[in-house]
């Protein structure tokens, strides 16, 4: 006798364990209480995302590139801790946010570093790594423009 | 280094669930502290990350448990003096050799970095020191400060 398998329609598909959590289907669930206190640290630390992520794209500056970095990963960092009793929005996104934000604050660490550190009689060899430096900053800030647009949190 | 997942499924209420990722996160440091003493940079650099992964966590506690303050302070300096060794190091990577006199100042200062963060790690340990409230918050890192704390 031939069995035909049909392909599972999609009600019947198990669901992904965060969207399990989310409809309160996993046994293994954090009470009540951890996932209304999960939220609300959430709901802070996106607000202060959206905050820093508004005021970079107003004016970006080295300051406000601080923020937004360290707004991005505190989220990140709240995801790993709770992601049982909150689920965790388009990750690869904001990570990949959080490493050109890197990429550009290491850049612009290391100028200010060599600047600081170069000997008069040295400064003339250094001009094209600080030059590089520059580069790498500028290059890595348009990108972060382009990409900060692009992570979308899911509401809590 | 990725972070461990903490099972909260079981967890009693906030008190236990933020104690439940203490544990994990403080744990994840003390098993990364021996780098202090090898000084590798790499080994330093997953401290680094341990640290603020601890920080931020003890950061959204604090207002409910007001004595791990001190411990979240004391990982920010940590942090920093490990980021300077960090930014040390990149550099050192980029710079020419040609440029002797400035990768010497370099290296000492990458060194000052290093001692910085020996120093502060083992004055967390103290009585009555930054880390107090949460090694009783946690019940982990009781001995380590003797021995100068893995450094």
């Amino acid at each position: 006798m031939f069995v035909v398998k049909t392909p599972a329609r999609r009600a019947d598909r198990p669901k992904p364990e965060a969207e399990r959590y989310r409809f309160g289907e996993a046994e293994s669930m954090p009470d009540d209480r951890i996932v209304e206190w999960a939220r609300g640290l959430a709901k802070h630390d996106a607000r202060a995302f959206r905050r820093a992520r508004r005021r970079f794209l107003r004016q970006p500056s080295i300051k406000r590139l601080h923020d937004l970095r360290t707004s991005a990963r505190r989220l990140r960092s709240l995801y790993e801790d709770l992601r049982e009793a909150v689920p965790a929005p388009a990750n690869k996104r904001l990570h990949r946010l959080i490493d050109l934000t890197g990429e550009a604050r290491d850049a612009e660490v290391q100028r200010a570093m060599l600047h600081a550190a170069l000997d008069s009689h040295e400064r003339h060899a250094a001009r094209e790594l600080l030059r590089e430096l520059r580069k790498r900053e500028r290059v890595a800030l348009k990108r972060i423009r382009r990409e900060v647009k692009r992570v979308n949190l899911l509401p809590l | 280094m990725k972070a461990r997942r903490i099972d909260l499924s079981d967890a009693c209420g906030i008190d236990d669930a933020m104690r439940r990722i203490a544990i994990v996160r403080f744990a994840e440091v003390l098993a990364l502290v021996p780098a202090l003493r090898r000084g590798r940079a790499s080994e330093l650099h997953d401290l680094r990350i341990a640290c603020k992964r601890l920080r931020y966590a003890l950061e959204r506690f604090t207002p409910r448990e007001p004595a791990l303050l001190d411990a979240s302070s004391r990982l920010a300096q940590l942090q920093d003096a490990l980021g300077d060794f960090h930014d040390c190091e990149l550099l050192l990577l980029a710079i020419p050799r040609t440029l002797h006199s400035t990768v010497q100042r370099v290296r000492v200062q990458r060194d000052d970095a290093l001692s910085r963060a020996r120093a502060l790690w083992r004055d967390a340990f103290a009585a009555y020191g930054p880390f107090e409230g949460l090694m009783r918050f946690t019940g982990l890192g009781y001995g380590v400060g003797e021995g100068a704390g893995g450094t």
